[in-house]
């Protein structure tokens, strides 16, 4: 059902990448203020979710709005954080310059969006800086990314989505190639920025993200959707077909 | 060396020379850091080699080579850019053929043009000492439009140059910048044939940027750097070679490839130093713990 307060909306969504299906009829509404965690199996489907509410992908069929709009259109609204830098670590680019390319696209009429020739404003560079106040991470601006461990790479893959005061926050695996408390720091930061915005994160870790998130989406080719308190090892054996061990944990 | 100076003093010839090297040297620092920095040597090879067909059917048909050549150039960016793009399997053979089906229809267009077969080793290897000075001005309007666009767009082509996913989430058309970056290299290709032909104009292409990236890690400084090193190579090399009578083009080539091979050896061995620096002053720091 859709509300006046659902930011994304997919119904009936089938996508393949070929011969087999990736998705099949998934349904799901996500309103404003929601921290959804997607949790799954290795090739279920998580990643491929993310694509299509990006507009990365188009769905063969289907309907997928975001922000009442078609993907594509909201896009820039949406700050997005990938599992695995994309970019060559080598790659002769600063912190900062690296974190203002989130920049791009904001505060321009619609059809220059992406089109707009020069250099960064003052507001640009403002919102640049604020972001990377709030990973913790301005002390690195002038550092090239090639010199970044792997946690300071995610803050920073984290202020370059911030930067451009998105909506909606989209991550894939945020805390993949992280220690344990790392991944907490990043979540309770998460926790923090969501009282100003919807956030979507993709996990393999059931369990832990189940203490942060309002609602978890299984995806498994399917989707089923669980508020945090039904998750227990009944859904969770459910989901991956076997056995899993879980261990209680508190925070 | 102080008989070419002597000479350039003197020598309408000479003088365009250097001019059309320093006037190369832009188009080869602002493009070349683009062609290093995305890792696209290989595409731009493609586009190099191509022009061949477009300066030996403006010979044929008797137009200006150093139009067909311009044309030529921008065919063959967009077609690569488009396999690129598009083509989902062994982009890079399919790159490799348009690179020799290039110079093969140049060939035989010159080869069917009565009296300018020996003009194909200009081509091929440059002639830096022939350059008009009608060239010079279109070389002149061609850096001004590099500059203006990379000026306009550079946030753009560092966005499609760093992270093209990322960029395309930013409202950017990845395929339209990545197109425009490969027209703004083909006509950096047009430039560099006029001082060391279109074998060579890859070296040209990337090792001063090559070099440059060793010791800045910035754009903007790799970009100015290469220009300079660009400068630098062209103009030595032109002197170097008008004493004993070398051809140019191959002079400043080697020039270019003797600095990036030194440079990269330096790099090594100052990382390798510090390496040895950094554990031997850990192991120091923890003897002196206990």
């Amino acid at each position: 059902m859709t509300t006046a307060r659902t930011v994304i909306g997919l119904e009936d969504v089938n996508f393949t990448y070929g011969a087999s299906p990736v998705l099949e009829g998934v349904t799901i509404q996500v309103e404003a203020g929601e921290f959804l965690g997607i949790v799954g199996p290795n090739a279920g489907g998580k990643s491929t979710l993310l694509k299509l509410i990006l507009g990365l992908l188009e769905p063969q069929s289907g309907r997928i709005r975001v922000l009442e709009r078609r993907p594509k259109e909201s896009r820039w609204q949406i700050g997005y954080v990938p599992q695995y830098p994309s970019f060559p670590r080598d790659f002769p680019v600063s912190v900062e310059q690296a974190v203002l390319l989130g920049r791009i696209g904001c505060g321009q009429p619609r059809w220059l969006r992406g089109l707009w020739p020069g250099g960064y404003s003052k507001t640009d560079r403002r919102a640049a800086q604020a972001a990377l106040v709030e990973v913790e991470a301005d002390d690195l601006a002038k550092r090239q990314i090639g010199s970044l461990s792997g946690g300071q790479l995610q803050r920073i893959l984290l202020a370059r989505a911030l930067a451009g005061e998105p909506r909606i926050l989209v991550l894939d695996e945020p805390t993949a190639n992280i220690d344990l408390r790392l991944e907490s720091d990043i979540f309770d930061l998460l926790r923090r920025l969501n009282r100003r915005m919807t956030i979507l994160v993709v996990s393999h870790d059931v369990g832990f993200i189940s203490s942060y998130v309002t609602r978890v989406a299984c995806i498994n080719r399917t989707l089923v959707c669980h508020h945090t308190d039904a998750v227990d090892g009944q859904v969770i054996q459910d989901l991956y077909g076997e056995s899993v061990r879980m261990v209680a944990h508190s925070h | 060396m102080s008989e070419f100076f002597t000479a350039l003093a003197e020598q309408h010839f000479l003088q365009f020379a250097l001019a059309a090297g320093l006037l190369a040297s832009i188009g080869c620092g602002l493009m070349g850091t683009y062609v290093v920095v995305k890792r696209i040597a290989f595409i731009a090879g493609g586009i190099a080699h191509s022009v061949l067909s477009g300066m030996g059917a403006a010979l044929y048909f008797g137009f200006d080579p150093l139009v067909g050549a311009l044309a030529a150039a921008i065919v063959s960016a967009l077609l690569i850019g488009w396999v690129r793009l598009q083509w989902l399997a062994q982009e890079d053979t399919m790159i490799g053929a348009l690179w020799a089906i290039g110079m093969a229809v140049g060939i035989l267009f010159i080869s069917k043009t009565p009296g300018y077969q020996t003009d194909l080793m200009s081509y091929l290897f440059g002639n830096i000492l022939l350059v008009p000075e009608r060239s010079l001005w279109f070389m002149a309007a061609l850096d001004a439009l590099l500059l203006l666009v990379v000026g306009a767009y550079h946030r753009q082509f560092l966005a499609v140059a760093f992270d093209e996913e990322f960029a395309r989430l930013r409202g950017i058309s990845v395929t339209f910048f990545y197109l425009l970056l490969l027209v703004m290299v083909a006509v950096t290709v047009v430039l560099l044939i006029q001082v060391v032909g279109l074998i060579l104009v890859l070296a040209l292409l990337t090792l001063p940027a090559a070099v440059a990236g060793h010791y800045v890690h910035s754009i903007t400084g790799m970009m100015l750097v290469a220009t300079l090193l660009g400068s630098l190579v062209s103009v030595t090399g032109l002197a170097l070679s008008y004493g004993p009578d070398l051809p140019a083009g191959p002079t400043i080539i080697l020039l270019a490839g003797g600095i990036y091979v030194i440079s990269s050896f330096v790099v090594r061995a100052i990382a390798h130093r510090r390496a040895h620096a950094v554990v031997s002053s850990t192991r120091t720091g923890s003897q002196s713990d206990e």
